[in-house]
């Protein structure tokens, strides 16, 4: 019994389905920056199953926003060692 | 002061009998007797229905030519709060009680039937308080009467003296599906005989003259519910000899018919059965996992659930949980719906959507890891059952105590333990004793076996009966109880999560019951113990350490190397066991030859004192697969080694595009072999069209025809899948393994500039490693 | 698009139409009804589609979690299961949907007699229902003369029938 909402997995690969023709019309390099948006957005399918929102692709955008903030961080630090690095 | 005699033994075998009400062989506690002894059995059932149903019914009743016993009666219906008044209808024996419930289903289908199709193991054990292999001492009268029947020992017992059964094997020399056995062999008495079948008479008359010397008190076959019955009756037949197959006299072996039906989007299919009376028989390749927990399994299978041992073998866990829970109602005199089920409340569509989820399952940190702790909550969704009160009953009732589920608006009342609790809380209770002895055991004690296989049996009654909650036609089933353990067990594993990080651990991996855990120092079992009491204190559910992990690499996608898997992983513990999951070795459609080849290269891995040391074995694989291969081409790989196992999805004509299994099916049509959608068919790949060859066709190919290259891909891609936690790139070891390219350096030796894509040459004179960042960047660009 | 528009009164209508369309319809439906009050869906095939109902009600500008509170649901798993919640009370008044009446009744665990009975037991109940709101009963295209289509057509006030559609050909660039 049970197992009627569709999995968050299935979910994810029918939102990602859904922006097929939007993809299509990007340029090739394009296309690979959204892909990686969309695996951002895989890393956190427990969270955003767990949060079992009406609207899930709210929670698959923020999870993008997530991972890019992960790299900016990522990124002003390794700034900050650089600067360092050269004024020695 | 009764007088009779007293007998004392295990139970053995019960059926009904439309006479002597039920018959009972017990095997004597000397071991060389058997006695059969019979108790009178009326059976009972109830109806209920409105004043005027009952009414009609009962004179319906007085109208069959039936000796019947009817009578008013109130009794508790699990899910309702006040006792009804029902109609108890008593039958002279259970085989009579069959027959007027049948008839009855038919002329009066509106009304509700409880306690009507409930087996006479499962009554009997009810009534007499005993179990199948129990020990027990009998009174009985010069017929054979019972008088009295006493259980001396108990199903949650851990030390049971075994009941010394006489085992008869039986098992042709070769599996009847693939092609004509020629001998039937045979171990009776310490003795091995060997049967062909081409003397038939012969083999009857030897078989005959066995059973009647030793009267055997189970006979184990190979292939016996699928074809040596069968072809014994045929043999039986033909000769006019007869084999005392059962003890019982008079009565001809129960023989049931394959069947398949269609039920809720799919076909099930039942195999053929034969059971004996008096004496056991089990089938082995038509037990449930007896692979897993062998002939001691299906005894514990048996006296926990209380279904005769014939049944027990013969059934699935489900059916198992399903008989414990009738037996602790009929036990606790609430009656058992025959068709009456729960249904759901309505929710709202938002209430759904919160509800209607499994356990988490998270997205692994990918890559190495060294030192991991694995914790696991010890059968969670039964210990969650139980410890909250989570039963069909209880589930959305307001009591004088409530608990409220988390996430969803449910309470469940603490007022009374529920039914379902109530039945898995010996069986828990016995899982944790086990365990732990098993912990702590020399896998030398003469113990250790039977624990592991009961546990076993154990572990797949508890995984099985959290599904059975929320199972369609569960007689005590409830899906929003289901939904409850689900919530629970989500919000244990959170809590977990927050326990470990609030002390400091990383977490890398989260699956529905268990998590994996790393801290900086945090080597050894003392350090992680205070983990497992903090997350015992904030969830009330108890973990156990499965391990401490020397290095796990948790694996990504294969089509995309970003994406983490959930249950692809292979890991080496400090005890120097494995545990892999999801990987090529674990699949049934793997060949043996790359099973062998990720087996070895787990081996060379496993020397490597630690996971920094493991780029170090590199050299040792790449020697393997270099060797391996060579073998490959040389032909000298066994065909049966290279055999490839793959599901049929659907009938062959709704193929558009024929799967390499659907064409190996389609070359097996053609010898008129014919197979079904969801049966494996095994195959070789060949050269050419149409790449494949069937392997149950009458010949098989030339070596020469095996596609040797599809091999080497599919050896690539498993082998891939063990060194990228390594560090190397797929390009890397397709140069090694096709290009014959020499080891050259470690993932990391060479300098960023000088990338793994280079190619890696033979260094015979061990210049390579000598050259600095400015020689490599001028070394040849192609590969040798 | 909006394909048909059901019309609102109290009356048992059969739809039979393949998934898509099931969908589609079944899902304006309960959007279309939720804007005035409570809706019950009942459902006999586990398919429900919540999701894409969100983004329904998403699209007529309803408060989201409002609408959802308005929109019960009950699955059946098994034929008598069905029966059972079509037994059990209904808001008086309150329009039901009940999606893939049918696939529970394919269940050879009964028998066809009981099943037959138990159909009967669920038609009486919704066409009680369908005297004070609307009714609607989607079901698979299937053969005309299956018993039990033929029951629930004789119950219904009026039936939509869609057949499946051949694939349609791809057009080329040439």
């Amino acid at each position: 019994m049970g197992r009627t909402v569709t999995s968050i997995t299935q979910t994810f690969l029918k939102e990602r389905a859904a922006f097929a023709r939007f993809r299509r019309a990007l340029r090739s390099s394009d296309q690979q920056v959204l892909d990686d948006l969309f695996a951002s957005a895989q890393k956190h399918l427990a969270a955003a199953g767990y949060a079992s929102h009406a609207l899930p692709f709210e929670t698959f955008l923020l999870s993008m926003l997530l991972e890019e903030h992960k790299e900016v961080a990522r990124l002003r630090r390794e700034v900050a060692e650089l600067r360092h690095a050269l004024r020695e | 002061m009764p007088s009779g005699n007293e007998i004392q033994g295990w139970l053995l075998d019960l059926y009904a009998d439309p006479d002597q009400g039920v018959i009972v062989w017990i095997l004597d506690q000397s071991g060389t007797k058997r006695h059969r002894l019979h108790q009178p059995f009326p059976t009972s059932f109830f109806v209920h229905g409105s004043s005027a149903e009952l009414r009609a019914l009962w004179r319906h009743l007085e109208s069959l030519s039936m000796p019947l016993q009817l009578s008013r009666a109130e009794r508790q219906d699990l899910f309702v709060d006040h006792p009804l008044a029902v109609l108890r209808v008593t039958a002279p024996s259970p085989p009579a009680q069959e027959r007027v419930f049948n008839h009855l289903k038919r002329t009066f289908p509106g009304l509700t039937y409880y306690d009507a199709d409930i087996s006479i193991d499962i009554r009997f054990a009810a009534q007499n308080g005993i179990f199948p292999l129990a020990r027990c001492r009998a009174l009985a009268d010069d017929q054979g009467r019972i008088q009295d029947l006493e259980t001396l020992d108990s199903p949650w017992s851990i030390d049971n003296p075994p009941a010394p059964l006489l085992v008869m094997s039986l098992a042709p020399d070769a599996n009847p599906s693939h092609r004509e056995p020629t001998r039937l062999n045979v171990h009776l008495g310490g003795k091995d005989y060997s049967f062909p079948f081409s003397d038939e008479r012969g083999l009857l008359v030897k078989l005959r003259a066995l059973l009647l010397r030793y009267d055997p008190d189970l006979l184990l076959t190979v292939w016996g519910d699928n074809w040596l019955i069968d072809r014994l009756f045929q043999l039986m037949d033909k000769h006019h000899i007869h084999l005392p197959l059962n003890r019982e006299r008079g009565r001809e072996v129960e023989r049931r018919e394959e069947r398949f039906y269609h039920s809720y989007g799919g076909v099930i299919y039942r195999g053929p059965q034969a059971r004996l009376f008096g004496r056991l028989h089990i089938s082995t390749e038509n037990t449930v996992m007896y692979h897993d927990y062998g002939l001691e399994g299906v005894f514990e299978m048996s006296r926990v659930t209380s279904l005769r041992v014939q049944t027990a073998a013969r059934v699935s866990p489900g059916t198992g949980i399903s008989s414990m829970q009738i037996l602790t109602a009929l036990r606790q005199e609430v009656l058992v719906p025959w068709h009456k089920q729960q249904v759901e409340w309505s929710k709202s569509a938002y209430n759904l959507l919160q509800s209607d989820r499994g356990g988490m399952v998270f997205q692994p940190t990918v890559g190495l890891h060294a030192n991991v702790a694995e914790i696991d909550f010890i059968s969670m969704y039964p210990s969650i059952m139980e410890h909250f009160n989570i039963s069909p009953e209880t589930i959305g009732k307001q009591g004088a105590n409530s608990t409220f589920v988390p996430e969803l608006e449910l309470t469940i009342s603490q007022d009374h333990s529920g039914l379902v609790p109530d039945t898995l809380r010996p069986l828990l209770e016995k899982r944790i004793h086990l365990k732990q002895a098993l912990a702590g055991m020399n896998p030398r004690d003469a113990r250790f076996r039977a624990y592991q296989a009961q546990s076993s049996a154990h572990k797949w009654l508890l995984v099985t009966c959290f599904g059975y909650l929320g199972y369609k036609n569960a007689r005590f089933g409830r899906i929003e109880a289901h939904e409850a353990v689900t919530a629970y067990g989500r919000e244990a594993l959170l809590r977990a999560k927050e326990a470990a990080e609030d002390l400091g651990f990383r977490v890398l991996h989260m699956y529905v019951d268990g998590l994996w855990v790393q801290k900086e120092g945090a080597e050894k079992i003392a350090d992680f113990q205070p983990l497992l009491e903090e997350i015992l204190d904030r969830t009330g559910l108890p973990t156990s350490l499965d391990g401490i992990y020397r290095w796990i690499a948790f694996l990504s996608s294969r089509p995309d190397p970003r994406v983490p898997v959930a249950n692809r992983y292979f890991g080496l513990f400090q005890n120097g066991t494995w545990k892999v999951r999801g990987i090529e070795l674990r699949r049934s459609d793997t060949s043996k030859w790359v099973k062998k080849v990720q087996r070895e290269i787990l081996e060379l891995l496993e020397q490597a004192p630690g996971a920094s040391q493991l780029p170090g074995r590199l050299p040792q694989v790449h020697a393997l697969l270099q060797d391996r291969l060579r073998s490959l081409r040389e032909h000298k790989v066994p065909l049966e080694e290279l055999l490839v196992s793959q599901k049929l999805s659907r009938a062959l004509e709704e193929y558009r595009v024929p799967s390499p299994a659907a064409k190996a099916a389609a070359q097996l049509a053609g010898i008129d072999k014919h197979l079904i959608a969801g049966q494996q068919v095994r195959f070789l790949y060949t050269r050419g069209q149409p790449g494949v060859f069937a392997w149950d066709l009458t010949e098989k190919p030339r070596p020469e025809a095996i596609d040797t290259d599809q091999y080497a891909e599919l050896l690539c891609r498993a082998v891939f899948t063990l060194l990228q936690p390594l560090g190397v790139k797929e390009q890397t070891l397709r140069w090694w393994m096709f290009s014959n390219a020499g080891y050259g350096a470690p993932p990391g030796f060479l300098p960023e500039r000088c990338s793994q894509e280079t190619p890696l040459l033979e260094d015979p004179a061990g210049s390579w490693a000598a050259l600095g960042p400015e020689g490599a960047a001028s070394a040849p660009a192609h590969p040798g | 698009m909006e394909l048909i528009t059901l019309p609102h009164t109290s009356s048992l209508q059969l739809l039979i139409a393949p998934y898509e369309l099931q969908r589609e319809i079944s899902l304006q439906f309960i959007a279309e009804l939720a804007q005035l009050g409570p809706v019950q869906v009942l459902d006999g095939g586990n398919r429900f589609d919540l999701l894409t109902l969100n983004r329904e009600l998403r699209r007529r500008d309803l408060p989201l979690y409002a609408a959802l509170e308005r929109v019960r649901v009950a699955r059946a798993f098994t034929c008598y299961q069905m029966a059972t919640l079509l037994e059990g009370p209904a808001g008086s008044g309150t329009p039901t949907l009940v999606l893939n009446l049918l696939a529970t009744f394919q269940d050879e665990n009964a028998s066809q007699a009981e099943r037959l009975r138990l159909l009967g037991i669920c038609l009486f109940q919704l066409r009680k229902r369908a005297q004070r709101a609307a009714v609607l009963v989607v079901v698979h295209p299937q053969p005309a003369e299956e018993p039990f289509l033929v029951r629930v057509r004789e119950a219904a006030d009026r039936a939509w029938v869609f057949e499946p559609q051949p694939p349609a050909s791809q057009l080329t660039l040439l």
